[in-house]
């Protein structure tokens, strides 16, 4: 008898499994929602936009979603009454959703969304957000709605005998607009896309031959975003744009006309854009007579099943002895994926004996690591259930025990697995973790000392349940690799105005930018190349972000850079109406000079009153490498400063003082 | 009878010795980031984390009225205090937690006067501060790093 009834049960709940299932995408309330949506720029229009378990929906036959598409350049597959919606990304990627799922497969690789795509009425709904993500896209909530914008995913540079091609690809068909600036022994070439967003700013060192950085920066309000590259030409390099795709362009660097054409090097046929699988084109050098180091390949998250397997392991970064993925010995694909956490970004710190070298990831991941003995020392750390963004790539690092630093897609089946390679020249000590309080992040930190001598050769952990790495205390100055380069800062910014002068309609990060953007003007005009933390009235981190990350952000692009100077410029306030004058502070011993050097030229050229230098422990002037200062340009709450504030020639005086100080204290930029 | 009880409290204050005065809470000095001594006389049996909780709340009270001194926490500012060993950590919520607009000056006499005061208790070295109940780099729109324990040595010039 109770063998029956635990059939009867057992039958039950069989049945009800595909119901509970089904119930998900079924009869889900959807409020109305009045919100703006703004796309790459422009607004577009919902009939049907509504809010459901607090995200926004909308229903999948509204034209608003259709405009959404048409501008990305993607396209929408869907059978009303069937349980998949299928999307095509202008880059080729295919991103199903299906009904009732609390997943998206984004070219075959699964990732969790907060739920799926759902019916209401008779009415399919899609998330947006979830559609967003899988798109690729920059999303923003502001005050009234939601802002989404196309973003530019990678950026790869080639380096050949008498040329640099920079190749760019985004998640959306490419427009943009292009002009020369700087000076003439300083050219810089400005590449603008309107309407792409991305998250966060990036530098890139372009080797100094035909330049010296690219600088990847977002200007703008949330609605109407402008990702600006601008990159440092040398002199008398010319610089050609070649569209390569709908959302892929080259940027040919040389200094011979004839080395601007695409095909100069690359023999037909050159470039191969496939539509499918995924983003990097597979730029093959068929014939050149002077061939350019191949790009490693793209690994694919897609396994056609009516060919064979292809081999997934960048050969470049494979280790010896490492056992060969089952999928190029023929093993039969995954039929179940799990859901993968994603690496977003790759970023480094260095410092003059360590490096660290942090993963940003969509989730907890479980990894192993392996260390072979003396005289190899190769270490490598395999993340397992892991997909990376973009190319396998070699991470630049400049600790000097360290060959090189690769990370690749080294496996999808039947693990999708990362691996990350690290090959010193000498023993090297590797230390893993979470990164305090940043959960998501997987710090690696390099040290250039042999490890103990009882250190085991290999292990296991899990993010974030494993060792917190302290956050980076980088507390010595790692020498000044683009000693002609200076990061200024613009205090706050976006969602933090910083102190408000209500009378006279003051707002500090107004005032912050109006200042460096002259100072930008006054040191360029010395011959310094600027960097500037930000350009407009935004966030320089992530806006999602926590406080922690927008002040780590601008301490991350001084350090990318290899600055010779941080400068952050701010204007000060009190709860007290008495304070007034200039101060400059600074944290380190070593960079009282520069603050005093700074301070005594300020107050000489804008007349203000000078109250003094001071020593505090401010985020970014401890956390940024190269001699930093902070300058607190004279106090909103004082009528007197706020006055002078208010004049547009004062705010001259403060950024030539500026500019003149950095003039005393450096001696001018170094000679090319 | 009130002026009863107002005799008798009177009589009672001038016939009991006030307990010595064995806190010191700092004040910013307005105008400065110098700092203004005010004694204050506590219970005796007042210790650890009442005591640290005791001196914070006169601290966030601010100073009586006519004296040079300003407190610089934003109005409404909320704190748990504890200590344990030779740390006080002071949890902050309320206004300060939303983001400070205040200057970059008035931030350092704000945790300045803060780390003087607790470190000023017996056996209290250091002072961790908490932003709603987490480490946080620094205050919301703010700039001093504030991550690890406050120390006077954080404040030295």
């Amino acid at each position: 008898m109770k063998g029956r009834i635990a059939a009867v049960l057992v039958c039950l709940a069989l049945a009800a499994l595909p119901l509970a299932a089904h119930a998900q995408g079924i009869a889900t309330p959807v409020e109305r929602l009045s919100d703006q949506i703004f796309v790459a720029g422009r607004e577009v229009w919902f009939e049907h936009l509504g809010i459901s378990r607090g995200e926004p929906v909308a229903r999948v036959d509204d034209g608003g979603l259709a405009s959404l598409l048409h501008i990305l350049g993607a396209k929408m597959q869907y059978q009303p009454g069937t349980r998949f919606v299928v999307f095509t990304r202008a880059d080729g990627t295919l991103i199903t959703f299906t009904v009732g799922s609390n997943a998206v497969s984004v070219d075959d690789i699964s990732t969790a969304i907060p739920f799926g795509p759902f019916y209401e009425n008779g009415e399919m709904y899609m998330p947006l957000l979830a559609l967003s993500r899988a798109l690729g896209l920059y999303e923003r909530r502001f005050r009234g709605g939601y802002a989404f914008a196309p973003q530019i995913i990678s950026v790869q540079r080639r380096v050949g005998q008498h040329r640099t091609v920079i190749e760019i690809q985004a998640t959306a068909p490419l427009a943009w607009r292009s002009t020369y600036g700087g000076s003439a022994k300083h050219p810089t070439f400005i590449v603008t896309f309107p309407g792409f967003a991305n998250a966060a700013g990036r530098v890139i060192d372009l080797g100094g031959r035909e330049a010296r950085t690219l600088v990847i920066q977002r200007f703008g309000p949330p609605g109407f975003p402008i990702t600006n590259m601008s990159i440092d030409l040398m002199h008398g390099i010319k610089l050609a744009a070649h569209r390569t795709g709908a959302a892929s362009l080259d940027l040919v660097l040389a200094r011979s006309e004839r080395d601007l054409a695409l095909n100069a090097v690359l023999a037909t046929p050159s470039v191969q854009v496939s539509p499918r699988p995924k983003p990097a084109p597979t730029i093959v050098p068929t014939a050149a007579p002077t061939p350019e180091p191949t790009i490693a390949p793209q690994v694919s998250a897609s396994v056609p099943t009516a060919v064979p397997a292809p081999e997934v392991t960048d050969n470049s970064t494979a280790m010896p002895g490492a056992s060969p993925s089952p999928a190029a010995s023929g093993a039969s694909p995954s039929p179940s994926p799990s859901p993968l956490e994603k690496i977003m970004d790759v970023s480094v710190i260095d410092t003059a004996d360590a490096s660290r070298i942090t993963l940003s990831l969509t989730g907890p991941v479980s990894f192993e690591w392996h260390r072979l003995a003396d005289p190899d020392n190769r270490f490598w750390i395999d993340i397992s259930q892991a997909a990376l963004i973009g190319p396998a790539r070699e991470i630049a690092v400049k600790l000097a025990t360290v060959r090189s630093v690769k990370i690749s897609q080294h496996q999808i089946l039947p693990d999708h697995v990362v691996r990350l390679i690290i090959d010193p020249s000498q023993p090297v000590d590797v230390s893993i973790g979470a990164i305090e309080g940043s959960p998501n992040l997987l710090g690696i930190d390099i040290h250039a000392r042999p490890p103990p001598a009882d250190a085991p050769s290999s292990g296991v952990g899990l993010l974030p349940a494993i060792t917190q790495l302290p956050q980076p205390r980088v507390a010595i100055t790692a020498g000044h690799p683009h000693p002609n380069v200076i990061v200024i800062d613009p205090g706050h910014g976006g969602n933090d105005p910083g102190a408000i002068n209500q009378q006279l309609g003051l707002i500090e990060s107004h005032l912050n930018l109006a200042i460096a953007q002259r100072l930008k003007t006054d040191l360029e005009r010395d011959g310094w190349h600027v960097v500037m933390t930000r350009d407009g009235d935004y966030e320089v981190g992530d806006p999602n972000g926590n406080d922690d990350q927008e002040l780590q952000a601008r301490c991350d692009i001084a350090n990318a850079a290899g600055a010779r100077l941080f400068i952050s410029v701010q204007v000060n306030s009190s709860v007290s109406r008495t304070p007034s004058g200039l101060t400059t502070y600074f944290w380190r011993s070593s960079d009282r000079a520069l603050a005093q050097t700074i301070q005594n030229a300020i107050t000489r050229a804008s007349g203000a009153g000078d109250a003094g230098v001071k020593r505090a422990n401010y985020y970014v002037i401890h956390h940024t490498v190269m001699p930093s200062v902070l300058i607190e340009n004279a106090y909103l709450s004082n009528w007197h400063d706020a006055a002078l504030l208010a004049q547009p020639a004062f705010l001259d005086r403060l950024a030539a003082g500026i500019a003149q100080g950095v003039k005393d204290y450096t001696g001018g930029p170094p000679a090319p | 009878m009130l002026a009863v009880i107002a005799v008798l409290a009177g009589c009672s204050r001038h016939g009991t010795a006030p307990p010595p005065p064995h806190l010191t809470v700092y004040y910013c000095k307005a105008g400065s980031d110098d700092l203004v001594r005010v004694p204050f006389s506590v219970d005796s049996k007042l210790s650890g984390s009442a005591l640290a909780t005791y001196a914070v709340n006169q601290l966030l009270a601010g100073p009586s009225v006519g004296r040079d001194s300003v407190v610089l926490f934003p109005a409404g500012t909320q704190a748990t205090v504890s200590t344990e060993g030779d740390m006080a950590t002071v949890d902050l919520g309320g206004s300060v937690a939303r983001s400070f607009q205040s200057g970059a000056g008035d931030e350092v006499g704000m945790f300045k006067s803060l780390t003087y005061t607790l470190t000023g208790l017996p056996g209290i070295k250091s002072v961790q501060v908490l932003v709603g109940g987490q480490k946080k780099a620094a205050l919301p729109g703010g700039h001093l790093e504030i991550d690890e324990p406050l120390t006077r040595e954080t404040f030295a010039q």
